[in-house]
């Protein structure tokens, strides 16, 4: 079967459960039978504190294929998601996430997740990958743009409040 | 409060060392504290040896593994954690209500 991909993505699970960024999520789905889907990883990325995402816990898949990790995976947010280089559809725009730019196989998942984190905070302005935020982004309507994340970070607040229950 | 990296044992002395698993807490500034627990101590024991160790109250701390916060009825075999594995504290924050 898909051997390499297959091996190198639980040596990436055996590393993020001994090792990752404080407040992030990557595991692999597991299907409603039980079993483990090994090339689809659901994560959850924490918005960096101090910003206008801080208050969000951010959905993304990552889809890998049999090539990985000659190839990329697939990062996605929830269709619609509002960022400037995040397509409609959620798909990330990310240079570490394009063959064709600087993707190496030797990228972890820990490092496309904070990747994408940062990416978050930081826009690109040269990678329109929709409309609606890269418009208001790039016109600088500030208050627009900051009012739009923050109602998308309380959205994205409630999946965690979920677990905001004291410990017993 | 010395250092940020501390071993703390749940348990007593004279376990068999192979039933024993090695649980990390992170919490946001990256403090670590590493305990020794058997895969079958409840959680809600390994909450007060942390909050005692921190010096803060059970009830304002909360674990997450793998996003899921862990209850104090639940064991790390139940979760499925095993040797090695760092889970996330967070403190609870009480707003203004």
């Amino acid at each position: 079967m898909s051997g390499v991909a297959h091996q190198r993505l639980s040596q990436e699970r055996k590393q993020w459960r001994k090792d990752h960024p404080f407040g992030y999520v990557a595991k692999p789905k597991t299907n409603s039978d039980g079993s483990v889907d090994m090339m689809h990883w659901q994560c959850r990325i924490p918005g960096k504190k101090g910003t206008i995402w801080e208050e969000g816990l951010y959905p993304v898949d990552l889809r890998f294929s049999t090539d990985y990790p000659a190839l990329p995976p697939v990062a996605r947010f929830p269709a619609g998601f509002f960022h400037p280089n995040i397509y409609d559809d959620g798909k990330v725009c990310l240079s570490i996430l394009n063959p064709e730019q600087s993707w190496q196989p030797s990228i972890s998942v820990k490092q496309i997740l904070v990747g994408i984190a940062e990416l978050l905070t930081e826009p690109k302005n040269s990678d329109a990958a929709q409309t609606n935020a890269y418009e208001i982004y790039k016109r600088k309507d500030k208050s627009l743009y900051e009012r739009k994340v923050r109602v998308q970070a309380r959205k994205y607040a409630e999946s965690s409040h979920e677990n905001v229950k004291p410990g017993q | 409060m010395a250092g940020d990296n501390e071993d703390v044992k749940v348990k007593p002395e004279g376990i068999e060392k192979s039933e024993v698993i090695s649980v990390i807490v992170k919490d946001q500034s990256s403090g670590e504290v590493h305990f020794k627990v058997k895969p079958a101590t409840k959680f809600a024991k390994i909450f007060k040896a942390y909050a005692d160790k921190k010096g803060i109250d059970a009830a304002s701390i909360r674990f997450l593994y793998d996003g899921q916060q862990i209850k104090g009825h639940e064991t790390p075999a139940e979760v499925g954690i095993e040797d090695g594995d760092v889970l996330d504290c967070f403190l609870e924050q009480v707003g203004g209500t």
